[in-house]
């Protein structure tokens, strides 16, 4: 992300809550909580949270007047949540452990129990290469 | 109503009025920002560009209201 003088690698390994309407995928965040997306299929969910977190970056590098705000921001971002939000997703998680419910097959399978994630760097000349180009992984994940 | 049924962007409003008072809207370059007690969700969707009261997706207008704690409050303002 580029800001207002400085430039920041950002990472994050949240927790999102998807379901299966008549009109396609919805996805709300529970970290990040304040978030929701909806989309045709898993494959588009997958582009568009990508897109709107982007966009969410943006907006933060356009207000933050140095990285230290913008890092707070992006921190506070991924952490606040609501506790009916995070109730809900242990359930699932403990409903596709009891196989009571189903992942979607078409997503790759990370353990529920991995940590939430959320990497804020500060890049220069100095300490940016060619490593911290994003890499085409999968945005979303089944918990199981 | 599913999330992906839509509600008329004022109505949005006029159900913070009542159900999140104090609460405080601001415009970015990509979302509203919208504040209420400490917290804060910054990616409320502005809809569809040109539109005076552009409809949201209720999914949206759910998602906000179970983060700001007021979704019973919504659901009844929305009902009505």
């Amino acid at each position: 992300m580029f800001g207002n003088g400085f430039v920041a690698l950002v990472e994050f390994s949240g927790r999102l809550l998807a379901r299966q309407e008549s009109e396609g995928i919805w996805i709300d965040g529970v970290n990040p909580g304040g978030f929701a997306i909806g989309a045709a299929s898993f494959h588009d969910a997958g582009q568009a949270v990508r897109d709107a977190l982007t966009l969410t970056l943006i907006d933060f590098a356009a207000e933050a007047t140095t990285f230290e705000a913008f890092e707070a921001e992006v921190e506070r971002f991924f952490h606040e949540t609501d506790a009916a939000s995070v109730t809900e997703w242990t359930v699932a998680v403990e409903a596709v452990r009891s196989q009571r419910l189903q992942g979607p097959p078409e997503l790759p399978v990370e353990s529920a129990d991995a940590a939430l994630v959320v990497r804020v760097v500060c890049k220069s000349t100095e300490n940016v290469s060619a490593q911290d180009n994003p890499t085409p992984e999968p945005v979303l994940k089944a918990a199981a | 109503m599913g999330s992906f049924g839509q509600v008329p962007l004022k109505d949005v409003w006029a159900m913070l009025a009542e159900c999140a008072p104090g609460h405080t809207i601001k415009l970015t370059t990509h979302y509203y920002r919208i504040t209420f007690k400490d917290l804060v969700y910054a990616t409320f969707p502005k809809g569809e560009h040109g539109k005076s009261n552009p409809p949201i997706e209720f999914g949206h207008v759910k998602r906000l209201a179970r983060y700001f704690d007021i979704l019973d409050c919504t659901k009844r303002f929305l009902s009505h």
